[in-house]
């Protein structure tokens, strides 16, 4: 299957392994910019895998290797005199359990521009607001910017973590589950903020739900013990695959 | 997942049941054209309630398991063709209700024969009627590559009997209110035939996922 577009990211032919377990087998996959890319895929099957090598956080697990090109803007990710932390912020990361620091909503927002070197107050005070904004969440929190994060609601602490990874103006954000401990109804909020920050932004999306992915995409990659055996435009993923392995497994015959 | 499996697989069977119903009035209307009888076109009249039923269940079976289990990929498309095609059928059964509601009145008009043309007509329709309901069965879709050119023929023989029966009506005026009858049942035909196309079009796509044209 050809698809011409404009990749943001490339990941061409990855191998991965942990150790001397091989878990990724020559994935290729395009992240198209402005668009939302979801994997689907029974557990154990390389999608964190997958998300979690896109910006290097598989480097902090020891005995991972990583074989292949991960394209990002052209250059590759894993090349020498890449800066991993400049990655990372180019390429945001949420995962399936909020995680927001114990601090106050303000300081959750501004720890990374801190990090990064601004120091401007009035800067500062900007990046909270827009970055509370652009996550749905500043009229929830405007009162309480100074009140500990950690008691907001579970959907509100997960916006926060997207607010907290805007604030360092990424281009890509990757999600690992990021509605599984939600209800449905901040799952319903964090959906629609998806297809918001897509405007601006790139989603890369691991997800089990599959109406989710359906509903919020715009490709789909199935992936099965490692390999990534289809990649297409979602509608057709979900209405008529071409594999009859993706077919069997987002029908729920098996996984 | 077995459950819904297995309720799958009963909508299915049931919505086979429903297109072996529409086959045998479409079958029993034709003959009941050509032997010009009453009583069998009486039965088909009779079966059309049965046909409305039929298409009121199917459909609340259909959005409860589209409800319950939100099918996907190639099951969503059986629940979707299946909601799709039986409004097809119904209306085919209507027609066929329609022949044999003519086939009455030209029976007690005395009319002892069918004209040639939509006898031709009556069995085209049959054939393709069955075969979008073997095919809705054993899911072989490559007996539609021949649906397309009998189409075209029911059409064709549509306007044939359309100037014959005009010719008839011209020479004599008091034939006209059977011609009318007789061109009445060549449009049910006509019909028919296109809705099995539409049909079979839908049929196609829920096996390969492919949209196609055929008529």
């Amino acid at each position: 299957m050809v698809i011409i577009m404009k990749n943001i990211i490339d990941i061409q032919n990855v191998n991965l392994w942990y150790g001397d377990h091989q878990a990724l087998y020559d994935v290729s996959m395009p992240v198209q910019k402005n668009k939302v890319t979801a994997l689907i895929g029974p557990s154990g099957c390389g999608k964190s895998t997958l998300i979690r090598s896109i910006n290097r956080m598989n480097d902090l697990i020891d005995g991972c290797r990583v074989e292949g090109r991960m394209m990002f803007h052209g250059e590759d990710i894993y090349g020498p005199g890449t800066d991993v932390i400049k990655v990372r912020k180019k390429i945001g990361m949420i995962f399936q359990k909020p995680n927001p620091f114990p601090m106050s909503v303000r300081d959750n927002i501004t720890y990374g521009p801190k990090i990064h070197g601004i120091t401007d107050k009035d800067e500062l005070e900007g990046i909270v607001e827009k970055s509370l904004r652009e996550a749905a969440l500043w009229d929830e929190v405007k009162d309480r910017l100074d009140k500990s994060a950690m008691a907001l609601s579970g959907g509100q602490q997960q916006r926060l973590c997207i607010a907290r990874t805007l604030s360092v103006s990424p281009e890509v954000i990757l999600m690992d589950e990021p509605t599984s401990a939600l209800d449905p109804i901040a799952t319903s909020k964090i959906e629609d903020l998806i297809t918001e920050l897509v405007k601006e932004y790139t989603v890369v999306i691991v997800t089990h739900n599959m109406q989710q992915a359906a509903r919020i995409s715009d490709y789909t990659g199935f992936m099965y013990i490692g390999e990534m055996v289809e990649f297409d435009k979602t509608e057709k993923i979900f209405q008529s695959p071409s594999k009859e392995m993706t077919d069997r497994y987002i029908s729920g015959r098996f996984g | 997942m077995k459950r819904f499996i297995e309720d799958l697989n009963n909508l299915v069977g049931t919505a086979n049941g429903f297109g072996d119903l529409v086959l045998s009035m479409a079958e029993r209307s034709v003959y009941a054209l050509n032997n010009l009888d009453a009583d069998m076109a009486r039965s088909v009249m009779d079966d059309y309630s049965q046909v409305d039923y039929m298409d009121g269940l199917i459909e609340d079976e259909a959005l409860r398991i589209l409800m319950l289990f939100q099918p996907m990929v190639s099951d969503m498309r059986v629940v979707a063709v299946i909601l799709k095609t039986i409004t097809y059928m119904e209306r085919i059964g209507k027609y066929c209700h329609n022949v044999a509601k003519a086939v009455i009145y030209l029976s007690e008009k005395g009319v002892r024969r069918s004209y040639e043309n939509i006898s031709a007509m009556g069995d085209l329709a049959v054939d393709m009627v069955r075969m979008v309901t073997e095919a809705m069965k054993d899911r072989d879709i490559s007996r539609f590559e021949e649906i397309s050119a009998k189409d075209q023929k029911m059409d064709g023989l549509r306007d044939l009997v359309l100037t014959k029966a005009v010719e008839h009506m011209s020479r004599d005026p008091c034939c006209v209110d059977v011609c009318t009858y007789f061109i009445s049942i060549s449009k049910f035909f006509e019909r028919m035939g296109d809705h099995a196309c539409k049909t079979a079009e839908k049929i196609t796509y829920m096996v390969n996922g492919k949209r196609v044209t055929y008529n």
